[in-house]
């Protein structure tokens, strides 16, 4: 069995100060580091976040287009909460409704909701123009802050 | 490095070291942090812009089918090579769209809107020719916008801009 040596006594390892003085510098760092992952997955989340919205915000921005490109006329209320798009149907040649409404944080049309469920409209507004429809929207995710705003505008095509 | 068993503690010069390579690592992961940032806003933005732009040719659509005295087909002409579309409402009952001359105000106090429109030419055979002559029922309009991402007069402006031709039916 070897002996143990006590070679170093005297003179080996650290001193108190020195201990002290790596442990505040190494908990600065860890500190620093761990504050700014925490920020890294929060933006990291706030990237997905933000990507959904703009996903539904154009999705919704379609919607509209898509049935007011082809109205024969567009009525909105008067609290400028709905939309009311008249339409041929090109087969039976009868004049169909088709209402998108503003309610409860959710836009429906004809009663269907247009949006996910992770996904409130937090505004709605339509303004009714003479061959167009301005809409603008808040759209927020469930439980986050992100949000976006659109205004746009949407014309009636020319009817030949 | 020698062991501390030798040597007392750490030098002087692997201490610096240690906190360099920390300071690197910890810059490095903020730039990540603020180009993941940045790169949000910027999407963000680059979708209200399209947004507003498409609202610029609707708002000329609009125009090109209205028929009040205040705005229509002829109101396209007094654009020119700027104007701004605008929300009217000085007809009772009736917002409508119209031209003002200039560049407008600034949209959610960062996306400068202008538009261009200009008359377009045909030649006999009714194709598109700058060297045909004026047609009456068509015209080409350009709306262009600009932003800054943030609002910093410093950054670099982004500019998107889009075309469309009207047709007087």
């Amino acid at each position: 069995m070897r002996k143990a040596t006590i070679k170093n006594i005297g003179h080996g390892g650290f001193t108190l100060i020195e201990i002290m003085v790596a442990l505040v510098l190494s908990m600065g760092i860890l500190a620093t580091m761990i504050s700014l992952s925490t920020t890294g997955i929060k933006q990291i989340r706030s990237v997905k976040y933000a990507q959904q919205l703009n996903d539904n915000a154009s999705s919704l921005a379609n919607n509209f287009t898509y049935l007011i490109k082809q109205a024969m006329s567009l009525n909105v209320s008067p609290d400028g909460k709905q939309l009311e798009i008249l339409l041929r149907d090109s087969v039976t040649k009868k004049i169909i409704s088709r209402k998108f409404l503003w309610s409860g944080n959710t836009v429906t049309l004809n009663e269907n909701p247009v949006l996910g469920s992770n996904v409130e409209v937090t505004n709605l507004a339509f303004t009714p123009m003479l061959h167009s429809v301005r809409i603008s929207y808040t759209l927020r995710l469930h439980n986050t802050n992100e949000t976006i705003t659109i205004n746009t505008t949407v014309a009636k095509r020319n009817s030949l | 490095m020698k062991p501390p068993s030798e040597s007392k503690g750490f030098a002087i010069i692997e201490v610096i070291i240690s906190m360099l390579i920390a300071s690197a690592l910890i810059t490095t992961f903020q730039a990540l942090i603020l180009g993941i940032t940045k790169n949000n806003i910027a999407n963000k933005n680059q979708l209200q812009a399209t947004m507003y732009l498409k609202e610029a040719i609707e708002a000329t659509k609009d125009i090109s089918q209205s028929d009040i005295p205040q705005s229509n087909w002829a109101t396209l002409d007094t654009c020119g090579a700027n104007c701004h579309p605008v929300i009217k409402d000085d007809v009772p009952g009736t917002y409508y769209w119209s031209l003002d001359v200039g560049s407008g105000p600034l949209l959610d106090n960062k996306f400068a809107r202008y538009l261009t429109i200009s008359k377009v030419k045909r030649n006999a055979s009714g194709a598109i020719d700058g060297n045909g002559t004026d047609d009456p029922n068509t015209r080409k309009v350009t709306a262009t916008l600009t932003w800054r991402d943030g609002g910093n007069p410093n950054t670099i402006p982004h500019t998107i801009s889009t075309e469309a031709l009207l047709y007087n039916f």
